[in-house]
Parts: structure tokens; C-alpha cells; sequence
């Protein structure tokens, strides 16, 4: 007992153990066990029990690895680490649709300079008739849709007028759609593909965080 | 350099490897975990396969944040949080209507009777005790006894007040010493 006939508390001989008491506090406890039998005793069960417990052998545990590397292996193939990190990728995509939007733009301000031209041109298309009427045949639902593919169109072959000062004849009416769905296709898969990354980056991220 | 600074200096060249895509040092990292990994989620799930599982997905989570891994400290104890925190999850996902502190009768996680065989008495009831603490007793008994992590990190471990952690474990301390004495008696 201490000079207050006090026993130590359960609570300090447990911090004791565990080297979790320190300074004037274990100096404390240090000078009252030596001299108290029933506080030794009560600390003598305590070691026995921590004994008891670090001479439970563990289990023995299946290899992981070959399933960690498999997982991670496959992860990487659907998009994961092996990708560029998300904001180069963000940027990747900004400058994508960027120089798409670029395009795009000069295209709608060649046409309106060269209204004469783009109008004979997409008079003669042959797609701006199947845009008009597919928009015709598909009702109110598609017509927007069909009415931006027109657009777009008009724009790559405005743009492809313009240029063709400068470079190679006119595209065919073909190519053009061709140069048309290929911009449109890869900037949606790019988009979609980012935004699974994001979401699933979101994901690790709240992970992290409650860790 | 102690032992354990080369230790945890080589832990960190992996990571850096594993953090630049290079499969075979994370492979090393998992060969170097894998053994607490299983047997922490193995005392907490009481299953083998669901073991398994746990320490599968916790190195797949710890492969998605390594990068914000903080190299100037100890990989074990952000690891063991990562495979605390899923055996955990997994559990509460289990049994949705169990309180934190509630008690719970677990599937038994008792070894198999080869393993059984081979312990003695006291181990077998120490090992049977263990598995009927409540779940927060028994995590707090698994990260300072056998993953030998301090109050302070036991508490991040387990995202709770250090005072919840010390009355856990000081509690689930008393329960198997009254459980051994009883054997004992």
C-alpha cells in the first residue's frame, strides 16, 4: 500500500506493462510495487496472461501474392495506376476537347466566311440529306441529336474548304463524316473512361480519408 | 543504422519501386505482411476464408494509397489500420445490427483439429476467450499483444478515443484473466 493505504490502480499497472506510463508517474508505481505484495501479485497475473499471449503461435496464412499481383494485374488493365495520374489525364482531356472545340469553332467561323462555298458544298452532301431525314423519320426524340450531327458535320467541311488552299482537294463527303465520328467517338470514350477513373479514384480517396 | 532502420530503409526502397509500377517489389512487400495480415483478420473474423479475403483486399487498397504513404514513418502500423479497418468493415457489414460494443458470439476461429492437436490446454482456452470478446476488445487484444502497436496508434488504428482503446483493452485483459483462472480452478 501507499502512504494513503492506497493499492495501485488496476489501470496504472496495465500502462506499466505496457510502457505506456512514464516520469513521475511510473516512478511512482515503481517505488509502490516494490513494496506492496498484493499489487506484485496482481502484476504477476497480468504478466502471466501477456505470457500466455505471445506464446499463441500464429496461423499459418495462404500465400497472397500471386492473387494480390493477379488483382492489381487487372485493375491496371480496366484503367487504374498504370494510367497517367488523374490531373494529367484531366489535362490530357482538356486539351483534347479543347483543340476538338478549337476545331469546331474555326470551322462555324469558315463557314460563316465562306457561307457561299459551305452552302453549295453541304447542299450537295449527300449525308445532310440522311441527317434531315433521319431527324424526320426518328421524331422530336433524336432531332437534337441529329441536328448537332448535322452541325457538326457542316463545320468539318466548312473547315476542310478553308483549307483547301493550303492543302490537299476537298474530302469526300464520306471522309468528312468519317473525320466527324472519329473526333466525336474519341473524345466520348475518353470521357467516359475518365470519369469511371474519377469515380473510382473518388472511391480510394474516401478510403483514405476514414484511414 | 540499427537492424531495424535497415529494415524499414529497404521497406522503403519497395515502396518506392512498388509506387513506380513495379509489380515484383510490391509482390515483396505483400510476402513480408502477408502472415500479420491474415492472422489479424483471422482472430477478428474467425474465419479462414474470410480471412483470406480481408488480407486480400486490404493489400489491394494499400497498393491504391501508396501514394499518399508518408515514407518517413512506419509502413506496419499504417498497415495494420488499412487491414483493421477492413476486417472491421467486413464484420459490420455481416452483422449490420451489431453495436460496436455489443457482445457477440462469433463463428468459432478455434484452429482445425490437426492445429488443435498440437497446442495445449491453456492455449486452446486463451485462443476461445479471445474469439468471445466483443469486437472492440478483441481488436484492441490483437494490436497491442500481437501486432505490438502503442495506445497512440492502436487509437488510429481503430479511429477512437484513446481512452475507448485503453478501456477496451484493459477490459478484455480482465475478461481472459478471469477466463484462464476459472480453467485454472
Amino acid at each position: 500500500m501507499n502512504e494513503n493505504g492506497k493499492h495501485l490502480n488496476e489501470d496504472v499497472l496495465h500502462m506499466l506493462l505496457d510502457g505506456e506510463l512514464s516520469g513521475e508517474a511510473r516512478k511512482q508505481a515503481e517505488t509502490h510495487l516494490a513494496a506492496c505484495e498484493a499489487c506484485q501479485a496482481e502484476m504477476r497475473g497480468l504478466q502471466a496472461l501477456f505470457a500466455a499471449l505471445a506464446e499463441l503461435a500464429p496461423a499459418a496464412a495462404p500465400d497472397l501474392v500471386p492473387g494480390v499481383l493477379a488483382r492489381i494485374g487487372a485493375h491496371r488493365r480496366a484503367g487504374g495506376r498504370a494510367q497517367p495520374r488523374l490531373p494529367l489525364a484531366w489535362i490530357g482531356l482538356a486539351l483534347e476537347g479543347g483543340a476538338a472545340l478549337a476545331a469546331l469553332a474555326w470551322g462555324w467561323a469558315e463557314l460563316a466566311a465562306h457561307r457561299e462555298i459551305a452552302a453549295e458544298v453541304l447542299h450537295a452532301s449527300a449525308l445532310s440529306e440522311a441527317w434531315q431525314r433521319t431527324a424526320a423519320e426518328t421524331g422530336a426524340r433524336w432531332s437534337a441529336l441529329t441536328t448537332w450531327l448535322a452541325g457538326m458535320e457542316g463545320a468539318v467541311r466548312a473547315w476542310t474548304v478553308s483549307l483547301a488552299p493550303f492543302g490537299p482537294p476537298h474530302l469526300s463527303p464520306e471522309q468528312v463524316a468519317a473525320v466527324a465520328a472519329a473526333l466525336l467517338a474519341t473524345w466520348l470514350a475518353s470521357s467516359l473512361a475518365l470519369l469511371r477513373r474519377t469515380l473510382l479514384n473518388g472511391q480510394a480517396i474516401r478510403f483514405q480519408r476514414r484511414h | 543504422m540499427m537492424g531495424g532502420d535497415i529494415l524499414e530503409a529497404a521497406e522503403a526502397d519497395l515502396i518506392r519501386s512498388a509506387r513506380r509500377g513495379d509489380s515484383n517489389a510490391f509482390g515483396q512487400l505483400v510476402a513480408r505482411h502477408q502472415l500479420a495480415a491474415f492472422n489479424i483478420a483471422y482472430r477478428l473474423t474467425g474465419s479462414r476464408q474470410e480471412a483470406q479475403d480481408v488480407a486480400q483486399e486490404a493489400f489491394i487498397k494499400t497498393h491504391q494509397a501508396l501514394d499518399r504513404f508518408d515514407l518517413q514513418r512506419p509502413f506496419a502500423p499504417w498497415f495494420t489500420r488499412i487491414v483493421t479497418n477492413t476486417a472491421l468493415n467486413l464484420i459490420k457489414q455481416r452483422r449490420p445490427a451489431t453495436a460496436m460494443d455489443e457482445e457477440m458470439e462469433l463463428s468459432d476461429p478455434a484452429p482445425s483439429p490437426e492445429e488443435a492437436a498440437i497446442i495445449d490446454e491453456t492455449a486452446g482456452r486463451l485462443r476461445s476467450a479471445i474469439a468471445a470478446l466483443p469486437l472492440h476488445y478483441r481488436a484492441a487484444i490483437e494490436l497491442r499483444h500481437f501486432q505490438g502497436l502503442s495506445y497512440q496508434e492502436m487509437s488510429e488504428a481503430l479511429d477512437a478515443p484513446l481512452s475507448d482503446v485503453k478501456s477496451w483493452l484493459f477490459r478484455a485483459r480482465r475478461r481472459l484473466r478471469e477466463t484462464l483462472a476459472e480453467g485454472d480452478g
